[in-house]
């Protein structure tokens, strides 16, 4: 028979297991991290939360009503951080096909720098913060839009169409193009006809803005297997959808004028700036930017300028809508407003 | 009991990383209670504020 062991022995013996069960826990854990608050920084995607926050700011200085400087302040800190959060969510799911464009390869996650739970953590906490800070500086109704804002992100583009349609970034381009109706909102506590003028705006104007950039970059996203229209229809239908794009998106651009969200100078910019995109797309169409060897694989400069009509249409791209959003800022932040005198929808508006 | 040793850089890095997340909890609190005095200032003229029916002066 075995001796009786005391409740001493045995507390005893539950220490040792207990020690034995931590050390192999402490070589298991994940060793420390090197990475320094850049690098979550540089999770939440800085760059294109420059161009929410610019537009966001855009819709708020726009939105009747006077508003207050620090409710401002915190709807348009919100959106950054809600827009950063998504950034966040979508670099943790996509640090596998990340690893495989020379374009995202040195992200945090891919490279090494920031665990993907991090990552995750980070956008789940942020998106949590900012959709609260919106309920408190703007309403219920506006922090309701900024969450699905970051799920449409998250869920809708990254974890659902990005690997599954060549037509991700048109339905995806949704989730960037809320923010100023969000801004509107928090502000005057709904929405109208003007805000979701400038949403279709952006909506129109994101297809033909990446698909651009897509068709000198389609290498990239050909080895990461992520169907872009470049890659899954073709440099020749990706020329045409630009243009199709365009030829939507530059009248669309005039709109606020008509309603009398914009005036003088809105009109003006959105006039000239359209008709240029539209040009702009029509040499992209006629190019045979995207074509791998139409103009010589052996020479470097000849390549390249073979891409240079998308190359000109995706910079040039960008500082159309940073002229429009600057116009709407100028006319109703620096008070230059002058009313354009045709507006036809200024009754839908309302 | 073995414990995890940080290298300096390890340490380091930590450092930083803690000091950020003080900063950020701090502006965080202090966006809050900015807020919260805004929307006791303008309160019944925010959507976020008005009661249905309530005339507010």
């Amino acid at each position: 028979m075995a001796p009786r062991r005391g409740w001493g022995l045995v507390f005893q013996e539950s220490l040792l297991v207990s020690d034995a069960a931590l050390n192999a826990e402490a070589k298991s854990a994940p060793k420390p991290s090197l990475s320094s608050p850049r690098d979550y920084l540089m999770l939440m995607k800085p760059r294109v939360m420059s161009l929410v926050v610019f537009t966001a700011v855009a819709g708020y200085v726009a939105a009747p009503g006077p508003g207050d400087w620090t409710l401002g302040f915190a709807t348009i800190l919100a959106i950054a951080c809600g827009a950063g959060a998504a950034g966040a969510l979508n670099m943790w799911f996509d640090a596998d096909i990340d690893a495989k464009m020379r374009r995202t390869m040195g992200r945090p996650v891919p490279a090494g720098r920031v665990a993907g739970e991090e990552a995750l953590m980070l956008g789940l906490v942020v998106s949590g913060l900012a959709v609260t800070m919106m309920a408190l500086a703007g309403g219920w109704f506006a922090a309701a839009l900024l969450a699905f804002t970051i799920a449409f992100y998250a869920l809708v583009y990254t974890m659902w169409l990005k690997r599954r349609t060549p037509h991700n970034i048109v339905i995806g381009g949704l989730a960037g193009a809320l923010p100023p109706a969000v801004a509107w909102a928090a502000k005057t506590g709904g929405v109208t006809l003007d805000p979701w003028l400038l949403v279709a705006i952006i909506f129109l104007w994101t297809p033909p803005h990446f698909w651009a950039l897509c068709l000198y970059q389609k290498g990239d996203y050909a080895a990461a297997g992520v169907p872009m229209l470049p890659v899954a229809a073709g440099p020749r239908a990706t020329r045409m959808q630009i243009l199709i794009y365009a030829v939507l998106l530059a009248p669309l651009g005039v709109a606020p004028a008509l309603t009398g969200l914009g005036g003088w100078v809105y009109a003006v910019v959105a006039g000239l700036g359209g008709a240029l995109f539209v040009f702009l797309s029509v040499r992209v169409a006629l190019s045979r930017a995207g074509e791998q060897g139409a103009v010589g694989a052996a020479d470097l400069y000849a390549v390249a300028k073979g891409d240079k009509a998308a190359r000109d249409l995706f910079a040039f791209s960008i500082g159309y809508l940073f002229l429009l959003f600057a116009a709407l800022l100028v006319e109703h932040g620096a008070g230059l407003y002058a009313p354009f005198p045709f507006t036809p929808l200024l009754d839908m508006a309302r | 009991m073995d414990t995890v040793r940080l290298t300096p850089e390890e340490q380091a890095a930590r450092r930083k990383r803690s000091r950020a997340i003080a900063v950020m909890l701090l502006a965080f609190m202090a966006l809050v209670f900015g807020v919260t005095l805004a929307n006791l200032r303008n309160g019944a003229q925010l959507p976020s504020m008005r009661w249905e029916g309530v005339e507010t002066p």
